[in-house]
């Protein structure tokens, strides 16, 4: 199919601009800072030639959520192959219904073009607040999908241009905020109004036959370049793994093993030899399981674009009963991260045993913190539901010629951090320390991230309950190359205070007093490289900086400094450096 | 509406013809049903409403309150989009409901191009999701947390299911075979009510059909007016009190005055406690039920159930309190606890008021139940399904004043007695004992009916969790004019060789080979000075061993002989024509 490069990829900016489009329309009609802040959603354009389902484009979305939306919007095209209109707005949730966790909900709308759906711009969020239960939606003591929160079949939430009244009741009566809920999901269908406006205004112009090759180029392209590359790559089985801490129920050092099997252009990723599922809530559904996967892969080619065509020649073998592939009932909800972030581990190092200088920190070890109570700041007393993001905002690390800097690691700056002053006039939070901490890089030729040490206060009157789930204390993330492992994570609850307290696991519906203060580490990913290797000068610029000791660049590093001058004592630092690679 | 004047005939004709068709909804509910607590214990109701939604049939005393209430805020929801091939489905609690366990399906029934009546089924299914399968969850403390919350939805329109919701609904229980069937057992009832009712219509005559169902709540209604006239002038105070709510609260009252007022009732519960943050809230709906009970003991079984029973009732109740509670209030036992206590309140202050009419009550069952857990890959659980062991405890009937407490008290014994025999195929267990408790009726001129134990044993292979909620302990069914209280409940586990008391609530707790569950179930309250009653029948009680000889003795004042089991004519009139008594 011969077609024009140029307006190949000109479609295919026009299609990433709508999906950029999308998240724009969220992050300014949305009413929960999950979202209009921390942006904690993701808008994709999907294409369904009759047999599979595609996506096309999807802009800065959150990795987590990128392969899950093809599952979920796959299902659902399936569940209403017979009876799908124009003016049709769609939403799924459930784990075990093409879903990942209860709080993540897909909505969709089709684009009809001569009574045919064609393209179907979807936009997935991560609900803040989705009854169950618990508050919030992380329910450590779920040992069922069922004790997670309400579960929601493929729904059609408008049916011909027409709201279902009761179905958007039947959604806000299964939440704490219903207002807030609905507000968003109203953002999230607008998003998705959007879309169709931008695709019809594109098919208006350019007519349906060109339109589809240029979306059949977008999709060919990204699969020719990945398999192109991967053919350069040796034939052969690369393994890497990764291990999470604990599943908040009662199995500690769960593993995940990732073997990439390359034959000629394609990849297998088989995670065999991965731990059962577990009785905790970190089994992960094969839609998540597959974003972490393709996530990494695109970490390596970072100029290939993000597509279903860049899918194709990465498969997956996900045993079932496996963490990676549950069977139902297992409860799934805090597998996004956690497993998630495991899966993504294993899977770049067994690419790091391929192109080692490609690969760095790229997931995310998100300690979660929900918190909610009702707020006695104010005289109604609201109930509110928040995340504190700022208890886990590093998970960056090195890579092969960068140190490593900022907060997430780079597929995941899509998410951003909410500001401070936003959650400290929305919640009954106060913030009295958020900066980097000396001494807690992952030491390496070129280093982590320095971790992130926090401490928040309740304000008099008001006792708040968080649910905290702390993963990557035992496990922190890995470094690459010979480099060193980051700091990890932890919190302390009640600091400086009688019944301090270190929580390396698990504090659930713990009620922090008025006036109590937590501390959080977030620990930064690892460092790319062995640390001898790292240039002096640059250990002493982390020095200057108040990042690294003079103790710690000797212990570490190998690097000599005058204390006083600030200086690198060269001759010292050869002879130690000597010394210290040995014979 | 069509009020043609009926004949007393014609009218009493139309309102057996209007039962039946309600007595054939139920039985093809029972019969098609996949859940024994339909079949069996009967824990549904069918009904049939009016073009304004009043309801005209009913099966189910139990249910009046909430099919009522269920059906005004369904309608009230889907005002202008009601059509004749819908059906709605809730179970919302804060909708006019109870608990989310009972799930009400309402469908209208056309005749022409108009809407004429409604037929509706409540009925009790399995499980709807939350944290414990079977969605009573002792320590909830938000309704979330007992099971998913459906507020009207219509899930089939002009006569075609509606997929993706059922789905929704289904895929919210962990029994979603039995669900689904149970909700297809509930559409074929629903189908049949249609049916007999178009039938009856073709056959009568819309407006004669019309004037019957008029006919059948005004006689209902003329009939409860005319039994509250014997209820003199003046305030009549009842109270009843709960042992606990399983989150920290003891001793929770229910107070209700009742007054005459004009030719009606009006019963008060503003001086009811406040909400409880646990289970035993009771929203609106269930408060009218459970109210209504006593009352109907001033009626018979003639009286049809409809909306004119609740006309006569002005019912004031007190948001935040245990009998009006605030959403989100966890709801789940409000049928037992605070029920019970609801219709214990009111038939004390009737009792006041009647002396004639105390005794006329309601049985709180025990909340004891297992929930078959499996362990699969991982350690995954799997809640694969709920035995319910307080079924098999029969709580005594309180006694009135012509009769004993005999078998259940009457809105109890709508249900069947549970199937031991199908419980043993059910799960690793055996029934080792099911027989009366000696000395649990309340002793009194008339004898309250006593409490049952039962023992059921675990065997080998057992993968059941015990669950339990228990009330009853400290508060027993109390006696009047004079009568002693019931004997109390209590619940038992034995395990290796140990018995455990359980006070108030267990959760989860594995029950392995050998262990047993021992439940003893509240006797019912006696009527009148034991001293009073004949000396034949304490005898005949000692032979029966329902009194020992020690009871007999000590408090009826009667002297059997412990060998013979004969009477001791000069022992008792020792006992009875000396002092005391």
């Amino acid at each position: 199919m011969a077609v024009d490069v140029i307006f190949g990829e000109i479609v295919r900016e026009y299609f990433e601009t709508v999906a950029r489009e999308m998240n724009t329309t969220m992050d300014n009609t949305s009413l929960s800072p999950v979202f209009n802040e921390a942006h904690d959603c993701s808008a994709g354009l999907f294409f369904y030639d009759g047999k599979d389902v595609s996506l096309i484009a999807r802009a800065n979305a959150e990795p987590v959520h990128i392969y899950a939306s093809v599952h979920s919007v796959e299902g659902l095209i399936r569940y209403y192959r017979n009876d799908l209109a124009d003016g049709d707005v769609i939403m799924v949730s459930d784990p075990y219904f093409y879903g990942s966790h209860i709080p993540d909900w897909t909505v969709m709308k089709p684009v009809f073009w001569n009574n045919k759906p064609v393209f179907f711009p979807g936009i997935r969020a991560h609900m803040i607040e989705v009854g169950g239960p618990v508050a919030g939606g992380y329910n450590s003591d779920a040992r069922d999908v069922w004790q997670e929160g309400f579960r929601l079949a493929p729904m059609k939430l408008y049916d011909r241009g027409e709201l279902r009244r009761d179905l958007l009741d039947l959604l806000k009566a299964n939440n704490r905020q219903p207002e807030i809920m609905e507000g968003d999901l109203n953002a999230m269908i607008g998003a998705c109004r959007v879309a169709e406006r931008r695709v019809i205004e594109l098919l208006e112009k350019y007519g349906i036959e060109q339109t589809l090759e240029a979306t059949n180029y977008i999709l060919d392209y990204s699969e020719r370049r990945l398999r192109a590359a991967i053919s350069e790559w040796p034939d052969g089985d690369y393994h890497g793994q990764a291990i999470l801490d604990y599943d908040f129920a009662d199995t500690r050092d769960i593993n995940v093993e990732c073997t990439l099997r390359v034959r000629g252009d394609e990849v297998e990723a088989d995670f065999t030899g991965s731990h059962p599922q577990t009785r905790g809530y970190v089994n992960s559904r094969p839609g998540n399981t597959g974003s972490w996967v393709y996530s990494m892969f695109s970490v390596v080619f970072d100029d290939i674009p993000i597509n279903s065509g860049f899918f194709r020649p990465i498969s997956l073998k996900l045993p079932e009963g496996s963490v990676v592939n549950p069977l139902p009932p297992a409860p799934v909800g805090n597998s996004t991260i956690c497993i998630g972030n495991d899966v993504g581990q294993a899977t770049i190092k067994a690419l790091e045993k391929i192109v080692p200088e490609r690969v760095g920190a790229a997931t995310l070890d998100l300690v979660v913190d929900t918190y909610f109570g009702t707020d006695n700041r104010f005289p109604d007393n609201p109930f509110y539901v928040s995340v504190e993001y700022f208890a886990t905002p590093i998970s960056s690390g090195a890579a092969y010629g960068v140190d490593g800097w900022g907060a997430w690691s780079t597929p995941h700056c899509s998410l951003k951090l909410t500001t401070v002053e936003m959650q400290e006039i929305q919640y009954p939070v106060l913030y009295l320390q958020g900066e980097y901490a000396k001494d807690t890089m992952a030491p390496g030729r070129w280093r982590g991230t320095p971790a992130f040490q926090m401490q928040r206060r309740n304000p008099d009157g008001c006792t708040v309950i968080h649910c905290i789930f702390v993963q990557g204390c035992e496990h922190p993330l890995q470094g690459f190359a010979g480099g060193g492992s980051g700091d990890g994570n932890y919190c302390i609850l009640d600091y400086g205070g009688p019944n301090e307290r270190k929580v390396t696991d698990l504090a659930f519906l713990y009620p922090s007093q008025p006036g109590e203060v937590i501390f959080f580490q977030s620990g930064g990913g690892g460092a790319w490289g062995p640390a001898l290797e790292r240039e002096p000068v640059s250990v002493l610029a982390d020095v200057v900086e108040e990042l690294l000791s003079v103790e710690n660049a000797r212990e570490q590093y190998a690097v000599v400094i005058d204390p006083e001058r600030l200086v690198v004592l060269e001759a010292e630092t050869e002879a130690l450096r000597a010394q210290r690679s040995g014979p | 509406m069509a009020t043609a004047a009926l004949d007393v005939v014609t009218g009493s004709i139309l309102r057996a013809k209007l039962a039946s068709v309600i007595d054939e909804m139920a039985t093809t509910l029972m019969n098609t049903a996949h859940s024994s607590r339909i079949s069996t214990a009967r824990a549904f109701a069918c009904g049939m409403l009016d073009e304004d939604g009043q309801v005209v049939a009913l099966d189910n005393p139990l249910h009046l309150a909430s099919v009522a209430r269920t059906s005004a805020s369904v309608l009230d929801y889907y005002r202008f989009q009601v059509a004749a091939d819908d059906v709605f489905v809730t179970n919302d609690p804060y909708g006019g409901g109870s608990t989310v366990q009972y799930f009400t399906l309402l469908a209208p029934l056309g005749h022409g191009d108009d809407i004429v009546a409604y037929l509706a089924v409540q009925a009790h299914l399995s499980d709807i999701g939350g944290v414990v399968m079977g969605n009573y969850h002792p320590t909830a403390i938000e309704l979330w947390a007992e099971g998913a919350r459906f507020t009207p939805l219509k899930i089939v329109v002009d006569g075609k299911p509606r997929r993706d919701g059922f789905d929704t609904v289904v895929l919210n229980s962990r029994d979603p075979e039995g669900f689904r069937g149970d909700l297809d057992a509930m559409l074929a009832t629903i189908a049949v009510g249609r049916r007999r009712l178009a039938e009856l219509i073709d056959e009568h005559g819309l407006a004669s059909v019309q004037a019957g169902m008029a006919a059948a709540v005004d006689y209902a209604e003329r009939r409860l007016r005319g039994s509250l006239d014997r209820i003199p002038e003046g305030r009549f105070a009842g109270e009843a009190v709960l042992d606990h709510d399983g989150q920290g609260r003891s001793d929770l009252a229910v107070r209700v005055e009742l007054e005459r007022s004009g030719d009606g009732l009006r019963l008060d519960f503003a001086a009811t406690d406040d909400q409880s943050a646990g289970f035993v809230n009771s929203p609106t709906a269930n408060t009218i039920a459970y109210a209504l009970l006593p009352l109907l003991g001033l009626l018979d079984e003639s009286v049809p159930l409809n909306a004119g029973l609740l006309r006569p009732l002005e019912i004031v109740l007190r948001p935040g309190s245990l009998v009006d509670p605030a959403y989100p209030a966890p709801t789940g036992w409000c049928r037992e606890h605070v029920g019970f206590e609801i219709t214990e309140a009111v038939s004390q202050a009737l009792a006041r008021a009647l002396p004639e009419q105390a005794g006329l009550g309601f049985a709180s069952r025990a909340l004891v139940f297992t929930v078959t857990k499996d362990v699969l890959i991982g350690g995954v659980e799997e809640q694969l399904g709920v035995t319910d062991i307080g079924a098999l405890a029969q709580t005594g009937a309180p006694a009135t004043a012509f009769a004993d407490g005999w078998g259940q008290p009457g809105p109890s014994s709508f249900g069947l007695l549970p199937s031991i025999e199908e419980l043993e195929a059910e799960v690793a267990a055996s029934v080792v004992r099911l027989e009366y408790v000696t000395d649990s009726g309340g002793p009194g001129a008339h004898r309250g009916g006593l409490g049952t134990e039962t023992v059921v044993r675990f065997a080998a292979g057992s993968r059941e969790r015990l669950y339990a909620c228990v009330a009853g302990v400290e508060h027993a069914q109390p006696g009047n004019q004079g009568g002693h209280a019931g004997g109390p409940v209590s619940l038992a586990v034995l395990r290796d060789g140990e018995e455990v008391e359980i006070g108030t609530l267990m959760q989860d707790d594995p029950l392995r080979a050998g262990a047993e569950v021992r439940l003893r179930s509240a006797g019912g309250g006696g009527h009148g000075d034991p001293r009073e009653r004949p000396v034949e029948a304490v005898v005949d009680d000692v032979r029966h061993g329902y009194v020992s000889v020690e009871q007999a003795r000590g408090v009826y004042g009667v002297a059997v002989d412990a060998a013979t089991l004969a009477l001791d004519p000069t022992g008792t009139a020792a006992l009875r024509g000396g002092g005391g008594g």
